[in-house]
């Protein structure tokens, strides 16, 4: 009876391929979404869908919150600050992210859904990196986009940076 | 509860899909094809065990034979695969698929030269970062007063991003005059060599004040389209924070390069000689184009309105002031009249400002530059020095009645623009406190919302009003305290002085390191700043009159605003001893 006790407590996740898992709720609390979730609903033992996220992603996005449980929340102030911070990532994040561009954007997509702030700076310090130092020419070949401009918009793009500039 | 459970789930989702307002790339016509396929086969796919919402909708597969249905499975494995990459590419999977908001926080990673290659790589991606990009590189812009610069700003008005200023500092550049120049010569018109670096002044005098000397544009039925500020501020719809960094003037006294570097920038600017007459012009067109236009202003900020060597100022027109009613500055939340001010009108004329405001927030004012012992007691200059404490006395007892709510007789002040009691940060410097109303008051005024308060040197006539202070101050319970530099007369005080200067010598404090932002680290209070390691958590109370210095332990960030004032109340009471 102790040790059941002891036991922390779980909640299972239906992700939108109908996978349950199941996840301790501490680790899931990480998405203020699921913490909202579990505090409207209270921990009936009902699985809580997930409709935007497959389980392939959710679980790389679990991977991440078990890694980062401890981590205090994050407030307004942090979230603020982070803004103007460099884009220095952290190892065990960078490692984690090394992932195929399909899966980096399915998890920067999951943690704006989950509303996991921390998980989300760091997908975007990720990509910002991708892009950092890079010409249009190239950063279309990275992520594989295809120039849509005419010249008459490409000229206006450049004219208006160009007053971005005339600070 | 399972009701309750999906209700809260699609709320969510409901919240979360507003959230994204990428623009949709419109959908190919090949993509029905594939749907139709792909639900042709949907039964199948159940029956296999293959999952997936896009096959959901459709049942009527009745027509399908036992048959085909083994070939269709095979089918569908692979067409499941070219679906959902045929899906992914429908919807932009990747950079630019991404919502607006997530496209905004990647660009503000980004150095200037990124995100303009950000902004180049696609349609989706220019419009998901446009709100960031223009909230980034045109919420604040500088306009520069000189011929270039405001015809550069007139063409950058002409844009889309015009309307989107919010924050307009106007930097007004070194004025140059000639050596020989009488100050009656009417700008521009001479050729010699003087004149040519004049010239390059000219346009703005041209637009500025010479239209408002010469053609009288002070008096009623002026022409507004004809100041160049009017223009500006008519063009730009959000702009509710204006700052005015004030001009210089020289006169070219001395060597070329004793006065200018290698970039003709100036090496001391504050050390050049004032002009009053082009001063007058820049305020008066900024000031009444903001009438003119009736720009909603949130925060004015002057900055730098001051030369102290020869007394000249840089102010609006008090007559300006009076005639315009500046309705624009009911809605002020933030008031800062800062730097170096000489006490002569130009404090009055800034002060008037405050009549026209109720809704302060923030105000920050200097009453008096350089006020301290030995500026004011210097032997041989006792009639300036009584003029100086006079007219200070007076500004600062306009400045506290209008705090405190008290409908004083001082005619600046009228009842009806009383401040209400929201000030949550209050800057002063240069105050003589004395009479019936002292600082004590303001405290007491705006105890529920104040929160940060510098009061830098401040001239005390009676020591007395200390204890009221500190016990308004405990009262307010304030989140940061910074006080400097409180002394009085020791000729006219008989009860003691208290002396707060620090005792470095070489601890300087910069009135400007201290502004107050919600950023301030030091924000949970302290009554002093120590540079100083060793006395960082001390502060020195040197009671000169009866001889000793009192050392307070301050115990760091441990210890309240509150209890500190209560401490030095006590210390008052009993005759200066913890």
């Amino acid at each position: 009876m102790a040790a059941t006790a002891s036991e922390p407590k779980k909640v299972t996740l239906t992700t939108s391929d109908n996978a349950d898992i199941s996840v301790e709720r501490e680790v899931a609390e990480r998405s203020i979404l699921i913490k909202n979730l579990l505090e409207d609903i209270g921990d009936n033992g009902d699985a809580i869908p997930i409709p935007n996220v497959n389980e392939a992603v959710m679980k790389k996005v679990l991977e991440w919150c078990e890694q980062h449980r401890k981590d205090p929340p994050a407030s307004q102030d942090d979230d603020a600050d982070s803004r103007k911070k460099s884009t220095d990532i952290d190892e065990w994040d960078q490692k984690f992210m090394q992932v195929d561009q399909e899966m980096l954007f399915e998890i920067i997509l999951a943690a704006n859904y989950l509303d996991i702030k921390a998980l989300l700076d760091v997908g975007c310090k990720t990509v910002a990196n991708m892009i950092k130092g890079k010409s249009p020419d190239e950063i279309r070949k990275t992520f594989n986009i295809q120039n849509d401009f005419t010249p008459e918009e490409e000229d206006q793009i450049r004219r208006e940076n160009e007053w971005a500039e005339d600070r | 509860m399972d009701t309750q459970h999906v209700d809260s789930v699609s709320r969510v989702s409901d919240s979360s899909g507003s959230k994204d307002t990428t623009p949709q790339i419109e959908q190919p016509k090949a993509s029905k094809a594939y749907a139709r396929t792909s639900a042709d086969c949907m039964d199948l796919a159940n029956n296999s065990g293959t999952k997936g919402d896009i096959y959901e909708h459709s049942k009527d597969l009745s027509w399908i034979s036992e048959a085909g249905k083994k070939d269709c499975i095979t089918h569908l494995t692979m067409l499941s695969h070219v679906y959902s990459r045929e899906k992914r590419e429908e919807r932009n999977f990747g950079l630019k698929a991404l919502p607006a908001e997530i496209l905004c926080q990647i660009l503000s990673y980004l150095n200037t030269n990124d995100v303009f290659s950000m902004r180049q790589l696609c349609k989706n991606v220019t419009w998901g970062v446009d709100p960031a990009f223009k909230d980034h590189f045109f919420a604040h812009r500088s306009l520069e007063t000189t011929g270039h610069g405001i015809q550069r700003f007139n063409r950058f008005l002409e844009t889309r991003f015009a309307q989107h200023v919010r924050f307009l500092t106007i930097v007004s550049n070194l004025i140059w005059l000639p050596f020989n120049y009488n100050g009656k010569l009417v700008l521009g018109k001479n050729r010699d060599d003087g004149w040519l670096e004049l010239a390059k002044w000219a346009p703005l005098g041209a637009m500025n004040f010479l239209e408002d000397y010469d053609r009288r544009q002070i008096v009623l039925g002026h022409q507004p389209w004809r100041n160049p500020f009017y223009r500006i501020f008519s063009r730009m719809k959000d702009l509710q924070h204006v700052e005015i960094v004030a001009p210089y003037t020289t006169q070219r006294r001395t060597a070329y390069t004793t006065w200018f570097n290698a970039l003709d920038q100036m090496r001391f600017p504050r050390d050049c000689a004032g002009n009053r007459f082009f001063q007058y012009g820049i305020f008066n067109s900024i000031f009444r184009a903001i009438k003119d236009t009736g720009l909603p202003l949130r925060s004015l900020i002057i900055n730098g309105f001051s030369e102290h060597r020869t007394g000249q100022f840089i102010a609006p027109s008090p007559l300006i002031l009076g005639m315009l009613g500046l309705s624009s500055f009911r809605e002020l939340r933030e008031l800062r009249i800062e730097h170096d001010v000489h006490m002569s009108d130009p404090s009055s004329a800034f002060l008037s400002i405050l009549n026209h405001t109720t809704q302060l927030r923030t105000l920050s004012v200097c009453l008096a530059g350089d006020l301290n012992q030995k500026a004011l007691m210097q032997p041989g200059h006792a009639i300036w020095t009584s003029a100086r404490i006079e007219h200070v006395i007076k500004t600062t007892t306009t400045l506290i009645s209008k705090l405190s709510h008290q409908a004083d007789s001082t005619p600046n002040i009228s009842p009806t623009s009383a401040l209400l009691p929201f000030l949550t940060t209050l800057v002063l410097k240069g105050l003589c406190i004395c009479g019936t109303v002292t600082i004590d008051h303001v405290f007491s005024a705006h105890a529920k919302t104040l929160r940060h308060v510098f009061l830098n040197d401040v001239f005390m006539e009676q020591p007395n009003n200390m204890l009221r202070i500190y016990e308004a101050v405990a009262k307010a319970d304030l989140e940061f305290l910074y006080l400097r530099r409180f002394w009085g007369d020791s000729r006219q005080i008989k009860g003691g002085r208290a002396n707060w200067e620090q005792d470095k010598p070489d601890e300087v404090i910069q009135w400007d390191e201290h502004k107050c932002t919600e950023n301030n680290e030091d924000k949970n209070m302290c009554l002093c700043t120590m540079k100083d390691e060793a006395y960082k958590d001390y502060v020195c109370f040197s009671w000169e009159h009866f001889g000793f210095d009192t050392w307070v332990g301050w115990a760091g960030k441990q210890c309240t605003v509150k209890d500190s004032m209560l401490t030095l109340a006590t210390m008052h009471r009993t005759g200066f001893h913890i």
